[in-house]
């Protein structure tokens, strides 16, 4: 598929193509891979969150909810002001939260929308995540991303798979 | 992985030898042993990028792949050696008093049955 097809079938617009292309851009160079996109993405999550908390929007997040109930609240906040992706569910398991997406309905991949040659994945929604919640998130309920083949995330049969548990 | 580690400790027995990783190409860190105050995630991430890089120069100059990068400090030196048959990189942390010859040699010695542990 075409670069020109993918902006009509994602329905993508100029900031994920800037962004998703801003890290793809790196593979040439030869420094882009999960790990150096889960470093990056961490700083870039905090400032994010840093940013919608001067702009006094930050996720309605309660102190007396369990963790699962906030990060999902800080998920669907984060889907709604970046529009991450146009298929993607959440999925709550007994201590896990799974945050599922549709491979090719994803705005930001490096691989698919900035079109990174590269062998393994470049997703920033892990870090960016979980450092975006963590810096919401009350003491007791910080959270880890649960490692899937020791990587970050797992994807597989057109579904990219970030698991996140309590620390 | 009890067997990796028991590799990864023949490469510390090497004098001045202070870390030994294995790291995948995406940079994530599999194992290593190193001391206390070194966070191996951190620098499992610079190896990686580190080899990337080099891999990189390496099209440039039309040099083939990558096997090693050797980077000497004022105070440490660094070894970053692809293992054989997989993509895992084995990253060796010196003082300055290490021999890099004798690093060499341990990762000829020790790289191939490391890899068939992977």
């Amino acid at each position: 598929m075409s670069f020109e097809e993918k902006v009509i079938e994602r329905d993508l617009n100029k900031w994920n193509v800037l962004v998703a292309s801003l890290i793809a851009g790196f593979s040439k160079l030869g420094i882009l891979s999960q790990a150096v996109v889960n470093k990056d993405m961490e700083m870039v999550a905090d400032k994010l969150a840093r940013y919608f908390k001067t702009q006094h929007n930050i996720p309605d997040i309660q102190e007396n909810s369990n963790y699962m109930e906030n990060l999902t609240k800080i998920i669907k906040f984060l889907d709604l002001e970046l529009e991450m992706a146009a298929e993607k569910n959440i999925v709550s398991g007994e201590e896990n939260l799974e945050f599922r997406v549709t491979t090719n309905t994803c705005n930001f991949c490096p691989k698919g929308v900035g079109e990174a040659e590269l062998a393994g994945t470049a997703c920033p929604y892990p870090a960016l995540i979980k450092e975006f919640a963590n810096f919401f998130l009350p003491e007791s309920q910080k959270i880890e991303i649960v490692a899937q083949n020791r990587n970050s995330m797992k994807k597989e049969d057109g579904v990219c798979s970030i698991i996140f548990r309590k620390k | 992985m009890e067997k990796v580690k028991t590799l990864l400790k023949e490469f510390t027995k090497v004098e001045g030898v202070i870390v030994s990783a294995l790291v995948s190409f995406d940079g994530f860190l599999i194992d290593g042993i190193g001391p206390q105050d070194v966070d191996l995630e951190d620098m499992a991430v610079a190896a990686s990028t580190a080899f990337g890089l080099g891999n990189r120069l390496g099209e440039n100059i039309k040099g083939g792949e990558i096997n090693q990068i050797m980077l000497e400090y004022n105070k440490r030196s660094v070894i970053v050696s692809k293992l054989p048959d997989v993509d895992v990189i084995l990253f060796i942390v010196g003082e300055d008093n290490s021999n890099l010859g004798a690093i060499r040699y341990s990762i000829k010695k020790h790289g191939i049955e490391l890899s068939k542990t992977l």
